[in-house]
Parts: C-alpha cells; sequence; structure tokens
C-alpha cells in the first residue's frame, strides 16, 4: 500500500515536471543592432540680428555614413523638440527668428539607412533686436 | 510528449481491464472525465474533493495565465513592430526595451501556465492510478439497513 502511495506521488511529481520543463515559446529576441552614428560635438549658438547660426564638431570618420545633419529647436519645459531644418554643413543659419526670445538648439546626425543618431546636449541664445 | 500520454493511457487500460469489474471500469472512466469524479463514486470523499479543487484551480489558473501570455505577446509584437520601423535611435532603444520586457513578462507566464498544466495532469494521473490500483469502493456511500421495524438510510464516509 505505501509503495502504491509512493508511485502515485512521483508519477505526479514526474507529470507535472516533464510538462513545466517544456518551456519553448518562441526564439528570444535577437540582440539590439542598430548602429547609431556619432552624437555631434561643441554645439554653439551665435545670436545674430533675427538669426542665430548653429555650428558643432562632427568626426571625419564618421562623414562617410552621413545622409544629414538634423537641427531642433528644443522646448526645455516640454522636453520637446521641433525640427528647424537640415544640413550636410557643420554650420545651421536659423533665420526670421523672434529678438529677445531665449532660443535653444539640438543636433543629431542621420546615416544614410535614415537611421538618426542621439541627439546632442542643448544650447542657447538670447536672440538680439533690429 | 505525446507518446508518453498515449501509453500511460494505454498501461491504465490494461490495468482497468485487468481489474475485470465493470464498476471500477466506470470509476476509471469517470477519473478520466475529472479528477476526483471516481474517488467521489467510491465514497472517498476528501480525496475526490482535494483533486477536483486543485484540478478546479488548476483549470483556472490555465485560462487566466493564457490570457496574460495572449496579452503580453501582443504587447511583445507590438513593440517589435515599432522597433524595426524606429527612424531615430531614441525610439530604437525605448521599443527594444518594450520588446524585452514584454518578452520577460510573458516567458515568466508561460512558465507558470505549463506549472498549471503539469499539476492538473499530475491530478489526472493520480485520479486515475488511485482508481485503477487502489481498494474497490467496499462501503456504499448511501445503504439501506433493514431493521425489524423498518428500515434506516445509512450514510458512510470513508477517507
Amino acid at each position: 500500500m505505501m509503495l502504491k502511495k509512493m508511485i502515485m506521488a512521483l508519477t505526479v511529481v514526474v507529470a507535472a515536471a516533464l510538462v513545466s520543463c517544456s518551456n519553448n515559446h518562441g526564439t528570444e529576441p535577437a540582440p539590439f543592432d542598430v548602429d547609431a552614428m556619432p552624437i555631434p560635438a561643441d554645439l554653439t549658438v551665435t545670436p545674430g540680428t533675427e538669426q542665430a547660426t548653429i555650428s558643432w564638431n562632427y568626426p571625419m570618420e564618421s562623414m562617410g555614413a552621413l545622409e544629414e545633419f538634423r537641427v531642433y529647436y528644443y522646448f526645455a519645459p516640454f522636453d520637446a523638440v521641433e525640427l528647424a531644418g537640415t544640413t550636410t554643413d557643420l554650420t545651421y543659419v536659423d533665420t526670421k527668428l523672434v529678438g529677445n526670445v531665449e532660443y535653444c538648439y539640438r543636433v543629431s546626425a542621420v546615416d544614410t539607412f535614415g537611421m538618426e543618431g542621439w541627439r546632442s546636449g542643448e544650447e542657447c541664445a538670447v536672440i538680439n533686436t533690429r | 510528449m505525446r507518446k508518453i500520454v498515449v501509453t500511460v493511457l494505454i498501461a491504465l487500460l490494461l490495468m482497468s481491464s485487468a481489474a475485470s469489474t465493470a464498476e471500477r471500469t466506470e470509476d476509471v472512466i469517470k477519473s478520466v472525465v475529472f479528477p476526483g469524479w471516481g474517488q467521489f463514486s467510491t465514497g472517498r470523499y476528501t480525496r475526490g474533493a482535494v483533486m477536483m479543487g486543485t484540478a478546479l484551480v488548476s483549470i483556472g489558473a490555465i485560462s487566466g495565465l493564457t490570457l496574460q501570455y495572449n496579452r503580453h505577446m501582443d504587447s511583445y509584437e507590438e513593440a517589435a513592430r515599432g522597433y524595426a520601423q524606429a527612424t531615430y535611435i531614441g525610439d530604437a532603444v525605448e521599443y527594444y526595451s518594450q520588446m524585452t520586457d514584454s518578452w520577460n513578462e510573458a516567458d515568466d507566464t508561460y512558465r507558470y501556465r505549463n506549472i498549471a498544466i503539469g499539476v492538473l495532469a499530475g491530478m489526472y494521473v493520480w485520479s486515475i492510478l488511485d482508481i485503477t490500483l487502489g481498494p474497490e469502493a467496499s462501503v456504499s456511500p448511501v445503504a439501506m439497513e433493514l431493521r425489524p421495524d423498518g428500515f434506516m438510510i445509512v450514510k458512510t464516509f470513508s477517507f
């Protein structure tokens, strides 16, 4: 009688183990494989009369894979960005700005596959009036 | 896995036929239909209740965990689509993080569901083996006892 109970208990455990070990609901996600372009460095904003000149540095060895730079307005209170324009140079002139207003900018690089890299830190300047 | 289940079922059928009583076969069939039912028929109510209760809880857990698993997988697929279509590295990182989180949650849910399935399968096996190998019902749960002044309904509990 004892042996029968042991057989039963063992069977229950084996059955539970057999089912619970078959844990294969699909293949795991592939490792993260997106190569980002380097972040534009040394961003400077030079205020002009109702305009601003934004310039930055970028490694020469990464310029071959570059499609364009994207220059963004950055709104700190909302941590939001809005595209100001694009360029393939290391300088961008933003015109038709309002004087006595502080404008903040961030810049990113886009590769030839259309993948945009991390945006730079913001740089701000108060625009001159006429 | 299927081979194991088929082998166990054939073995049980052979064992039940070896028992060679129609009542036992009926009890085995009841246990095959739902764990614990056969035990109820043989008057072993406590054991039957434990088996049935555990089986019902397992079925509930399997249903709930299956729904949860499907939800996690839907979330994973949505994040995977976002990741594949991302054009900004920040979005790609965010979607990938959502993907791996959803995947891990789905993985855990799947494992718990398998354990619940294992417990249910175990209850079936225990119930059927218990009926097949255990003693036959020797006492009818409800019986009529004749007395000089009439008769009396006797209810017997057996554990």
